[in-house]
């Protein structure tokens, strides 16, 4: 009921008066319905009565008048009901997202991105049709149930609870039909999810398939999956057919109660034929209106459920520390000084549950110390899994460190609020996510609204070895790079982003492998142009190749969350370490190319 | 939702055939059930009929037995109506319950045969098709067949019969009051149109402006950290709000023309009941007047029941319309055969010897060729490595090898034996692929690379394993070879992808292995297991290498240099190191392919 409470006092409070009038409208609409058997019966009994035929063609025009008001005040009651529901989700969608732009990455691995699109979507919509079509069935229904009973109640006692009860009866059969079918029209989603990830994976993978003579075997995945689904649709096919219509099959029954029972109180001279007449039509309305209440207690339950669904997306603290403090700006205008001390980090702590799932035995950094001066360039060394994402991660607070271990210019960094924090810093992830936007607008996504730097865009690019690529994109910078970036290659990805991270112009630069799916030749200019636009600020750069890590002013090597090893370039390769060792094999592996050269070049 | 939903107004078909259900390439899913569906037409046609006595029964009842006083006769009516309910509700949902019955299992059938037939075509069929467009023949189209085609069918149909069949019975009844009655109908019937026009334009913008909302805000779920780090969020709520208020808008405008469709239907009933009372009253004084109270009751039963059909009738035949034009998509499909010839020489034992005698080949007619006058041999137990720029035809060759291609020019011989002749599945099963990329379906690493061969036990893809090198790495996932993986999954490196697609050959008996050479870069320990795992296969098999790494073209007896289709140059490395040509060039470049 809280729940409730709160829904209403932030979403719906506003949009009282829309809903009074909606009421009022929706009351004037069921009145008029139930008025017009009334009419029926006195036209009836008028004629019955052999008072002529002026009475009954007078309360006939009643009726047409009727059906013209409800026309009108049906439409405006509906309206009046659908449309705050509309602007209620318009309302919900924007407190939801504006949150979600404010929520931590912790967050979204708990809730996983599917979810919350799920919830941004699908739940909203069930909410929206809590508050515009539900809570308008539900008055409908109520006034119609009210008014209609009353009336026959009031006609005739006896003649009402003969033809009522099993109505009533029906609609608690109905309602289980409901629940029943609605369970599996879940389970036939789910199916259907089913089949099509078969489906899927059998036509993008068909040339292994065949290549493979592996057919058979993805028809028989194929079977499994498309029988179980015509199963559950033959099960929900029997439940349609046979149990949904008892409402309105029980309505007919009603009739011939009526008939008989009615029919005989005539004679008795207990009931007028106009009151029999007009019985035909309470029954008919009666029917329509228990057949909408089966489904929409449903609709109503779903809503409340996804009100549930949404408001925990929308109250879920950030948890941020509360921010006090911020970063003094660098003495010389160059890079911030980061110290980082006694850094253990687990993502068990970060999101208790699903570490039972992905249960890690050990903390993902454990114990890291290590100085970096403004404007040094350091290299992070580390196999696969050693921890160097998660460190960088750490190190732009996507995760906030515990207190008191990691600092930027002296303060720690859980003091600064986060906006400020990521002026300072600029992360470019493993991952080079892009957005389906023009290139310029990606590289730009850091400028303010409506004002991207062009010669910024342009700069930041060319650093980034771009600039070959835009000449043979057919609109160049304007490109649209599609959904995450589909139009470009792996490298052009990474290099756009690298550009984007440039444009940022941070004081801190960190750089999570950004050179894995770059060519050779890329490679070497792009390291050349990664440590010049470094120059002034601080940089950490990670990577598994040496190659890139080379030219760092000072290298740290980790294993299993620890630093194990830390010097310059030369220092390590003499050292017998992973460095040394990856060190030599790369070493080897450009022997054989170069020495392939040189025999050539010899042999000229 | 019974009636009360927004009208999600039908959107126009492409192309309305609405006789595609008599559509010759889909008589074989609905011969089987020729004799059940006329079961359930003439079930259905039962329940109308049902339906339509009642009225008449309470008009009996009411002018020959409660006017007359003759209880026992009420007794008898009523007994008769209780029968006409039940037999019309057993004829109808046991109508209904069929045919749903035999359409699920006839469309299940069309999307077997559909899934079949797409497995079934060589790599031409794939080129010119997208996965999604085909994914949409196979699941929504079959989809929008059941729930358009054959729920809107039915409810077409009895909509149809109730209607005509209730203005009948009225007409029989008293032609004139029917007249009356529906007085307005022509009125209405254009308003309704106007409407309905109105809505199917705002849903268009309705739909539009949705899948452009929820695309955004899946997209900025995704990338949200990178929105924070770059402090994008105002761009991104601006965004938002404006692409929700778009959808918003379109809503608000189309629920009043909806509002206004339902209410119109809704007092339709009134009016047309309103109308023929008073016209029905004045006949009644009438001396002689064959207007009864019981015939004017019946009239009101009829009148409240034939406006929802009509209400309902036109959105229906729009949604009937639509599953047609799907099912005329999907027929196209099944029309397009582009399968590879299956071939008929039996050679269970293919021992290795490769011949290419002038090969040329394009992709399609209209396209340059990419091969010609390809020309080179590989014994049994040899490498043969391909080198050469992107776009040179080195690709090509290994896929006319695998046979994904028909229609090459020249000759291909396998032991001497004509490649295109020889039966599809013997070449498939002794010709095998090491893919740059593993493609994982979902399923335990041991499956993937068995692929639910027969006869390949565990023993054997375990054994696979390790002579790829990527068993170690096997046994450290949680579960081992049973450990659940996917292509969505991601949770392999790159390396150990590489090293599975590996052992994928390895588990086959196939003599002939091409090895399409990973680009992308791993860690320096997991490419040594790779040079490892390539110097396996090398060693046991006879390959045809598609080369990118000059550790590997050292290794080849032949190498073969391509040039936009042709074959340049032809040695071992020192030969053609020592030739100076395009061999060189290449390595000079480092194999910038």
């Amino acid at each position: 009921m809280d729940r409730l409470k709160r829904f209403w006092h932030d979403y719906a409070r506003r949009y009282t008066g829309w809903y009074l009038l909606g009421f009022l409208f929706l009351l004037a609409t069921n009145v008029l319905t139930v008025a017009i058997p009334g009419f029926v019966q006195e036209a009836v009994d008028a004629l019955d009565a052999g008072r002529g035929a002026d009475p009954a063609a007078a309360w006939s025009l009643a009726i047409v008048a009727a059906g013209a008001g409800i026309i009108v005040v049906r439409t405006l009651s509906r309206t009046l009901f659908f449309n705050p529901g509309r602007t209620i989700e318009f309302r919900l969608k924007g407190r939801m997202f504006d949150h979600l732009l404010d929520m931590p990455r912790a967050f979204f691995d708990r809730m996983r991105p599917g979810e919350i699109i799920s919830r941004g979507t699908n739940d909203v919509n069930s909410v929206r049709a809590l508050v515009g079509f539900a809570s308008l069935q539900l008055f409908n229904v109520a006034f119609t149930l009210v008014l209609t009973l009353g009336k026959m109640a009031i006609a005739n006692a006896a003649l009402t609870f003969w033809c009522v009860l099993p109505l009533i009866a029906a609609a608690l059969v109905m309602r289980v039909a409901v629940r029943a079918m609605f369970k599996l029209v879940a389970a036939t989603q789910q199916q259907v999810a089913t089949l099509s990830e078969r489906i899927l994976e059998s036509y993008s993978g068909v040339g292994v398939l065949q290549a493979f003579g592996a057919e058979a075997g993805a028809k028989a995945r194929f079977d499994q999956a498309n029988d179980e689904l015509l199963r559950l649709g033959v099960d929900l096919g029997k439940v349609s057919a046979w149990l949904l219509p008892i409402v309105s099959v029980v309505g007919n029954v009603c009739i011939v109660i009526l008939l008989y029972v009615g029919g005989g109180m005539v004679v008795r001279e207990q009931l007028t034929v106009g009151e029999l007449a007009a019985f035909a039509v309470y029954i008919n309305i009666l029917v329509s209106g228990l057949t909408s209440l089966g489904w929409l207690v449903n609709s109503a339950q779903r809503g409340w459920i996804s009100l549930g669904r949404v408001f925990e997306v929308v109250e879920t603290p950030s948890n941020r520390p509360p921010a006090v403090a911020t970063v003094p700006p660098p003495e010389d205008g160059g890079g911030h000084a980061l110290t980082v001390e006694g850094l253990t980090f687990d993502y068990a702590d970060v999101n208790p549950a699903t570490a039972e799932a992905e249960r890690r035995a050990e903390p993902a950094l454990r114990d890291v110390t290590f100085q970096v001066a403004p404007g040094e360039r350091l290299g992070l060394f580390g196999l696969t899994g050693a921890g160097k994402s998660t460190l960088l991660n750490v190190l732009a607070r996507v995760y906030d460190p515990p207190p008191g271990t990691v600092r930027l210019g002296g303060v720690d960094v859980r003091d600064v609020p986060t906006a400020d924090y990521w002026r300072e810093v600029a992360l470019v992830p493993q991952d080079a996510f892009l957005f389906s936007l023009s290139l310029r607008e990606n590289i730009g996504l850091s400028a303010p609204l409506g004002g991207i730097d062009d010669a910024r865009v342009a700069a930041a690019a060319e650093d980034a070895a771009l600039t070959d690529d835009l000449a043979a994109l057919p609109e160049g910078l304007e490109t649209r790079v599609g959904e995450r970036g589909i139009m470009l290659s792996g490298g052009q990805r990474q290099r756009t982003a690298l550009a984007r991270a440039f444009y940022r112009d941070a004081r801190v630069l960190l750089l999570d492998d950004v050179m894995s799916a770059v060519d050779h030749a890329t490679e070497k200019r792009l390291i050349d142009a990664v440590y010049r636009r470094a120059a002034g600020a601080t940089l950490v750069i990670v990577s598994h190749r040496v190659s890139v890590l080379a030219r760092a002013d000072r290298i740290l090597v980790l294993e299993d969350g620890r630093v194990v090893d830390e010097g310059t370039h030369d220092e390590l390769v003499r050292r017998d370490g992973p460095y040394a060792r990856a060190w030599t094999l790369q070493q080897a592996r450009e022997a054989i190319e170069d020495d392939a050269q040189t025999r050539e070049v010899a042999g000229a | 939702m019974p009636d009360a939903t927004p009208d999600t107004a039908a959107q126009a078909p492409r192309k309305a055939r609405s006789l595609a259900v008599m559509d010759p390439r889909f008589a074989p899913f609905i011969r089987p059930y020729y004799r059940t569906l006329a079961g359930v037409l003439v079930l259905t046609v039962l329940g109308v009929l049902a339906g339509l006595l009642q009225p008449l029964l309470l008009k009996q009842g009411i002018d020959e037995h409660v006017a007359t006083g003759d209880l026992q006769g009420l007794a008898g009516i009523a007994g008769l109506f209780l029968g006409v309910v039940a037999v019309g509700f057993t004829a109808r949902s046991l109508g209904l319950y069929l045919l749903l019955k035999v359409g699920l299992e006839a469309l299940a059938a069309l999307r077997r045969a559909i899934f079949d037939h797409v497995l079934g075509q060589g790599q031409r069929f794939f080129d010119r098709r997208t996965t999604g467009s085909l994914m949409t023949r196979t699941t929504s189209d079959v989809e929008a067949v059941y729930e358009s085609l054959i729920m809107g069918a039915v409810n077409l149909l009895t909509d149809a019969l109730t209607i005509v069949g209730i203005v009948v019975a009225m007409l029989i009844l008293d032609w004139r009051l029917t007249l009356i009655a529906f007085a307005v109908s022509p009125v209405i019937v254009i308003v309704v149109e106007v409407f309905r026009r109105k809505l199917r334009a705002l849903s268009l913008v309705i739909r539009t402006s949705l899948s452009h909302l929820n695309g955004f805000f899946a997209e900025q779920i995704n990338g949200m950290s990178l929105v924070q780090l770059y402090g994008a969020e105002a761009r991104s709520r601006r965004h938002f709000r404006a692409l929700s208020y778009e959808y918003l808008d379109a809503y608000r405008r189309s629920n009043w023309w909806d509002a206004g469709l339902y209410a119109i239907m809704d007092g339709m009933s009134a009016l047309a009941i309103g109308l023929m009372l008073w016209y029905g009253a004045r006949s009644f004084v009438e001396p002689g007047s064959a207007v009864t109270l019981g015939l004017l009751v019946a009239f009101i039963d009829y009148l409240s029941r034939v406006f929802v059909p009509i209400r309902e009738f036109s959105g229906r035949l729009a949604t009937v319309q639509r599953a047609a034009a799907a099912l005329d998509r999907i027929g196209d499909l099944l029309e397009t055969d582009q399968r590879v010839q299956p071939g008929t020489v039996a050679m269970p034992a293919i021992r290795g010897d490769v011949a290419f005698d002038r090969v040329s080949f394009a992709y399609a007619a209209d396209r340059p060729q990419v091969l010609r006058d390809v020309s080179f041999e590989m014994r049994p137990g040899e490498v043969v490595a391909l080198v050469g720029a992107t776009g040179s035809g080195k690709t090509t060759i290994g896929k006319l090898l695998m046979r994904m291609y028909d229609g090459y020019q020249g000759h291909i011989r396998v032991d001497g034996r004509e490649l295109r002749d020889v039966q599809l599945e013997d070449v498939r099963r002794q010709v095998t692929v090491v893919h740059q990329d593993v493609y994982l379906f979902h399923g335990t690493v041991a499956e993937n690379i068995g692929l639910w061969q027969d006869g390949l036990d565990r023993a054997r893809v375990e054994a696979a394993a390790r002579l790829a090198r990527a068993s170690d790495f096997i046994d450290k996932l949680p579960g081992g070879y049973d450990h659940v993986v996917s292509e969505r999954g991601g949770n392999l490196s790159s390396g150990q992808r590489q090293l599975l697609a590996i052992a994928r050959a390895m588990a086959r008996d196939a003599p002939i292995v091409i090895l399409d050479e990973a680009t992308s870069s791993v860690d320096a320990m997991t490419e040594r297991l790779i040079d490892d795992a390539i110097a396996e296969l090398l060693a046991r098999k006879t390959v045809l290498v598609i080369a990118h790494r000059l550790s590997t073209i050292k290794k080849a007896d032949r190498i073969l240099v391509l040039h936009h289709g042709q074959v340049v140059e032809q040695g071992t490395h020192d030969e053609l190191m020592a030739r100076g040509g395009r061999y060189q060039l290449l390595v000079e470049t480092g194999f910038a392919l």
